[in-house]
């Protein structure tokens, strides 16, 4: 740190050091020529006029050279001055802090400054100390505007920044409501920092890439997550069935592929376990039946092996949504969905190959509002049964081999809005007598029969 | 009164409340107790050879570390703050929050602005030191990085690859 330095200025250094040996060259030759004169070997008047006006044209320019030598000299050293600590000079901890007042979108674009500056802006310790001055703590918490356009952008950050972004915010969130965001990008491994999260909701999205095993490091808070209609791929991580407080599992109208982990029967507390619209393989795990809290429970439009309807789903008994169509099951309806699925309000079994009458006990489901049998090899005839289904909005029987009558029993069905019938070729035609005229399911039959 | 001493052994006198702004001073006297004793050595810190503002220097090669007068300075102008709120609940300031005098009082050249924060950050003066790292932040606020570099000195050492990486990664901050 003494005199000056030089270090900082090398370019001023290389200036003045060419233009002081040129001044040397020059003085060189004025020193020659004088020695020349003094033998006496060019003693014409001429050459000697000619020789004292080179002389004092390299004078002038020579104090012109010093002038300028001595003026870039006081630069220079007024430059030390002004700059005697600069900002290199600063220790970390101090340029860490300085940055931190700078918005944390408009931050990055510093990082190009040099290594070190770099090395100051990734770390966990600056941006803590960023996040700090920009978001308060319950906005922390709760979430708003600015940290949501922070949040929004999460998944596209460089790895170091998402871990960092999630320890300094994200892990003091308990909901994170990211749903129709916009949201790109891959859910990061770091998702494992978030560890006060209970309810991840995040759908609607164009998220990609697979769901990470670091999932089943948030066992001890997460209740639910829900990443329906998003781009997700790859299998769903077995890991997840650590967090066994799960609730809520929504990973509808993705691009999952691979088998359902045999391992998601751990999670007993599920209430809602929609899987449906993937790519899903392999068979269905008998295992769900474990679930025994489940009330919804949709794997349907994936690509099942085909299979009758795994006989564990009987303990599924507080379930009120099954949705099983496009699932290539096979074998008979059986008969404990009556006996055991009291609580059903809809069950879908569209689009399947199942065999087989309906039978009777589907009576005992008081509680269905939607029955879905259509396009599946149902045979034999609609079971008077039926009738007892008062609550019942939709029934879809259509695309079937059922023959016979339409049950007259069926006219109690008074909430009826939805009948489908047609494809049935030996289903009579004719509306029984016993309905009366007018009647709502009067009307839907004669609908149907007629535009069949 | 406190008496302490800098790195060039000139002694100042100041109050005790003037002086306890200093949390690290603060402290020595609570360790020490009796603060009229011994004057308080802060081998950091020079003394009163840079003028604050001023371009003066009796020596280049003694050009000091740190200051302690402009922070006296400093610590006589704000000795009637309240205490500040707690962290916690304080609401998150912005770099823009400056108060005027002290705009002015840190309207100096870029080494003397580095030596009071550096001093500020040895002495422990929490207000000091996040006014001095606004005002820079202020300074940065706004500047493309070349002109960042040109302002600091700051040589730029990646070589191509690497700021083609960096760019990429910084894709997430550009609006979408």
């Amino acid at each position: 740190m003494n005199g000056l330095d030089f270090e900082s200025q090398p370019d001023a250094l290389v200036h003045i050091h060419a233009q002081m040996r040129h001044m040397i060259s020059i003085l060189d030759k004025i020193n020659n020529r004088l020695s020349s004169l003094e033998h006496g070997q060019s003693t014409s008047e001429a050459a000697l006029q000619a020789m004292a006006k080179r002389f004092d044209h390299s004078e002038k320019s020579n104090s012109a050279l010093l002038r300028s030598l001595s003026t870039q000299l006081r630069n220079l050293e007024n430059s030390r001055i002004r700059f005697h600590t600069r900002f290199s000079d600063l220790p970390r901890e101090i340029v860490v802090q300085i940055f931190s007042w700078i918005a944390p979108h408009a931050v990055p674009s510093l990082r190009l400054l040099s290594r070190c500056m770099q090395a100051c802006l990734d770390s966990k310790y600056f941006c803590k100390m960023n996040m700090a001055r920009f978001v308060s703590p319950e906005v922390i918490h709760t979430g708003s505007f600015l940290v949501n356009d922070l949040d929004s952008r999460w998944m596209r950050m460089p790895v170091f920044l998402q871990e960092s972004y999630a320890e300094a915010v994200l892990a003091h969130r308990a909901v994170l409501n990211w749903s129709g965001m916009g949201l790109s990008g891959c859910i990061p491994s770091s998702v494992a920092c978030l560890v006060s999260l209970k309810s991840l909701l995040m759908d609607e999205n164009r998220i990609h890439g697979s769901l990470p095993k670091s999932f089943g490091k948030l066992k001890r808070n997460l209740e639910k997550i829900s990443a329906a209609h998003n781009e997700i791929s790859g299998s769903i991580p077995k890991e997840l069935s650590e967090c066994i407080k799960l609730t809520s599992l929504d990973l509808r109208f993705n691009k999952l592929s691979g088998v359902i982990p045999q391992e998601l029967s751990r999670l007993t507390h599920l209430k809602f376990l929609h899987l449906s619209d993937n790519r899903l393989s392999g068979a269905i795990p008998a295992s769900i039946g474990d679930l025994k809290n489940l009330e919804q429970l949709s794997l349907d439009d994936n690509c099942f092996l085909p299979d009758v309807i795994p006989s564990a789903f009987m303990n599924l008994q507080r379930l009120s949504i099954l949705n099983l169509s496009n699932c290539r099951l096979r074998g008979p309806l059986p008969d404990w969905i009556g006996t055991h699925l009291s609580c059903l309000q809809c069950l879908n079994l569209h689009g399947n190959t199942i065999t087989g009458s309906i039978p009777s006990s589907i009576g005992n489901l008081m509680q269905l509002r939607i029955l879905s049998l259509g396009r599946n090899w149902l045979t034999g005839t609609l079971p008077i049964e039926l009738g007892r289904l008062t609550q019942l909005d939709e029934l879809h029987v259509h695309e079937n081999r059922v023959i016979g009558t339409f049950p007259r029993e069926l006219v109690s069905l008074v909430n009826l809005r939805v009948l489908c019938l047609r494809g049935n070729a030996n289903l009579s035609k004719s509306i029984p007598i016993g309905i009366p005229e007018h009647s709502n399911i009067w009307r839907l039959l004669r609908n149907e029969f007629e535009y069949w | 009164m406190v008496r302490i001493t800098s790195s060039d052994s000139q002694e100042f006198s100041v109050s005790q409340d003037i002086a306890c702004q200093s949390q690290l001073i603060k402290n020595m006297i609570e360790d020490v107790g009796d603060a009229d004793e011994q004057p308080i050595p802060l081998p950091n810190v020079a003394g009163a050879i840079l003028q604050k503002g001023g371009s003066c220097f009796p020596s280049i090669s003694n050009a000091p570390k740190l200051t302690l007068f402009a922070v006296i300075e400093y610590a006589t102008m704000h000795k009637d703050d309240p205490p500040s709120a707690p962290e916690t609940d304080a609401k998150p300031s912005t770099s823009e929050d400056i108060e005027d005098r002290d705009k002015q009082f840190l309207n100096v050249d870029q080494g003397t602005l580095f030596e009071i924060i550096l001093a500020a950050n040895y002495l422990d003066m929490k207000s000091l030191l996040d006014v001095g790292c606004k005002t820079v932040a202020n300074m940065i606020k706004g500047k493309t990085v070349e002109e960042v570099r040109a302002l600091f000195n700051i040589v730029n050492d990646f070589t191509p690859e690497e700021e083609e990486q960096i760019r990429k990664e910084n894709e997430w901050c550009e609006d979408r």
